[in-house]
């Protein structure tokens, strides 16, 4: 079932999701864009860029509770697993595409309870993209400039109104009762294959060159490369941005914190990642990737062939955060621009 | 039997000892553990019988010199706590002008401390077992690292830069925004705050392990700054670091 909104009436939807669920959406912030949690419809953007951080750490925050331990007696350890019902609202493509990703990799046993209880309650609202949104992108190199599945509703501006893609039963719930979705006509879905049109005039332009097919299989030949990754872990500060960025990135360590009566105390887990020197620091003061290049390298492999390999697809789904939030300008395209032309040079 | 703690003060502004006050809610709950025995700015009694001395403040006088190794004579674990003590703090930045020029223009007269010395680090003077970071200290690091010692746990500070908590926050970095920052070389664990409030970070925790200072100075200096201007960012509170610029 598809359905269509009159794009002044959004407000009103929006204020009907506030009365059963937290409802997260693309805010504006000093000329940039953030997920928050709203209070009123007014604070959310429908048309914005890629976000400094991705939806999905809605669904993964930063210093998440894991455990309740008793320090008098430690059988009494409880894990901690609890979500509020949240729609995550506007969502674009990559960042959905992202969230299906990780839904896989985090179900994998033993599976991430903590993610996987906040997934259950979220409900996401997913929002075309008609063409590229900033600059430094690589969506529509990879596909993932479209989103098929990981959504219970999907919006696509047709001109004053929204045609409405009902996905799951959850969205038919939102979209049903108050009047103010109607069902869509025959007219309504000719603009929005006309919308589509103009998306596919939209996205035109490539950010690597060559075939991408063929990607994993060149970095793989590329593995000692020096001039790529040494070139780049000179200028690599290891200060994490583009890990703590990435809507892929999933890394975390696991930190105690007592009270101060010293009785009780919890586990959380904070964002972590492989570009960070102290990562992969283990018992006895070894670090088994000591420079910043194996670091770099790493996160490029973990992306484009090892998630790869494991899922059937790349981690990397060109939103661009890594690129646009690297003081150092290290760019994931270039990057992969330069295995690429060394592999047309090789042949 | 609770161990016994003394907070020792050399040249500072004494916020860091303010900050320990300042666990207001913390410390009734504390004191059932630990037991102060001469500190300061809190108490009128002067214990001798302390076996953990915190540190703050530099060494910028001779005769502080002789205060700090008799406080290291008698505490079992020395920690030096805040950016003074660990890094010499904004008082390093005398070292960098000729010995005593700069008494008349802070004192209006140079008979005053007469026998001031280039400022010196508290790990300069005596051996330190650890630091807590900051300017000032952050009381929930301070926390912790009483609640490692009586638990036995070594505190562990992050060894990861600012930007990991800044970027965390979904703040817009000041960096990218053409202007200058020190957290990608500096120690976190103050929960970005200067960033987050659209400070640059000024690196009052100290540099992290293998800090690539030159990267940094080549983005800084893309970003409009001179050699002189980030060597002058950086002498703020790592003036006393080993750094090539």
């Amino acid at each position: 079932m598809d359905v269509t909104i009159q794009s002044n009436d959004v407000d009103r939807f929006i204020r009907g999701l506030l009365l059963y669920y937290d409802v997260i959406a693309p805010v504006a912030r000093d000329g940039r864009f953030v997920f928050e949690r709203i209070d009123d419809p007014s604070m959310a953007s429908l048309k914005y860029d890629t976000t400094l951080l991705p939806p999905i750490k809605w669904i993964y925050p930063n210093n998440e509770i894991l455990l309740e331990f008793d320090l008098k007696d430690i059988t009494k350890t409880e894990v901690v697993a609890q979500s509020r019902k949240q729609v995550l609202t506007f969502v674009h493509p990559c960042d959905i595409n992202a969230i299906n990703l990780m839904d896989e990799v985090l179900a994998e046993e033993p599976s991430d309870v903590n993610y996987l209880t906040r997934r259950q309650s979220t409900l996401i609202i997913g929002y075309e993209c008609l063409g590229p949104c900033r600059e430094n992108i690589l969506c529509f190199d990879k596909g993932y400039h479209i989103a098929y599945r990981g959504f219970d509703l999907f919006f696509t501006d047709i001109g004053g109104r929204y045609y409405v893609h009902v996905a799951t039963d959850a969205g038919r719930a939102m979209v049903e009762g108050d009047g103010i979705f109607k069902k869509a006509a025959y007219d309504d879905w000719k603009d929005l294959m006309r919308a589509r049109a103009e998306r596919k005039k939209g996205f035109n332009k490539k950010a690597v060159e060559g075939d991408i097919g063929m990607l994993s299989h060149f970095l793989k030949e590329a593995y000692n490369a020096d001039e790529i990754w040494e070139a780049e872990g000179r200028k690599c500060l290891s200060c994490g941005a583009c890990i703590i960025v990435c809507p892929t990135c999933y890394c975390f360590d696991a930190v105690d914190e007592v009270c101060p009566d010293m009785e009780k105390g919890v586990r959380y887990r904070r964002w972590d990642g492989c570009q960070l020197r102290g990562f992969c620091k283990v018992a006895g003061g070894e670090n088994f990737r000591k420079s910043a290049a194996e670091r770099v390298r790493h996160r490029v492999f973990k992306k484009e062939v090892y998630l790869k390999k494991r899922f059937g697809r790349s981690g990397c789904v060109g939103c661009g955060r890594c690129i646009d939030s690297c003081i150092a300008k290290i760019s994931i395209i270039d990057i992969f621009n330069r295995v690429m032309e060394r592999a047309r040079r090789n042949v | 039997m609770k161990p016994k703690i003394g907070v020792f003060s050399f040249t500072s502004c004494e916020g860091c000892q303010l900050q320990i006050l300042n666990l207001e809610d913390e410390l009734p709950i504390l004191l059932g553990q630990i037991e102060f025995v001469n500190f300061r700015e809190a108490m009128s009694e002067k214990g001798e019988d302390y076996e953990i001395a915190f540190i703050e403040g530099s060494i910028t006088r001779e005769s502080e010199i002789e205060e700090l190794k008799k406080i290291r004579e008698k505490a079992r674990i020395l920690i030096a706590f805040g950016a003074c003590a660990h890094l010499g703090g904004v008082n390093n930045l005398k070292n960098f002008h000729p010995q005593g020029s700069w008494l008349p223009s802070v004192y209006g007269r140079t008979d005053l401390f007469s026998d001031t010395i280039p400022t010196k680090r508290v790990k300069d003077v005596v051996p330190v077992e650890f630091v807590i970071p900051g300017c000032p200290i952050d009381k929930k690091e301070f926390l912790r690292f009483i609640q490692g010692l009586l638990l036995n746990i070594q505190p562990r500070l992050p060894d990861f830069p600012v930007c990991v908590e800044c970027r965390s926050k979904g703040n817009i970095c000041l960096v990218e925004e053409g202007k200058w920052c020190l957290g990608s070389v500096t120690r976190a664990g103050c929960d970005a705050i200067c960033p987050t409030y659209r400070e640059a970070c000024a690196g009052c925790r100290g540099f992290v392990e293998e800090a690539n200072i030159e990267s940094l100075c080549n983005i800084l200096m893309q970003n409009g700054l001179s050699k002189e201007e980030i060597r002058d960012k950086f002498r703020l509170f790592n003036g006393l670091e080993p750094i090539d610029l």
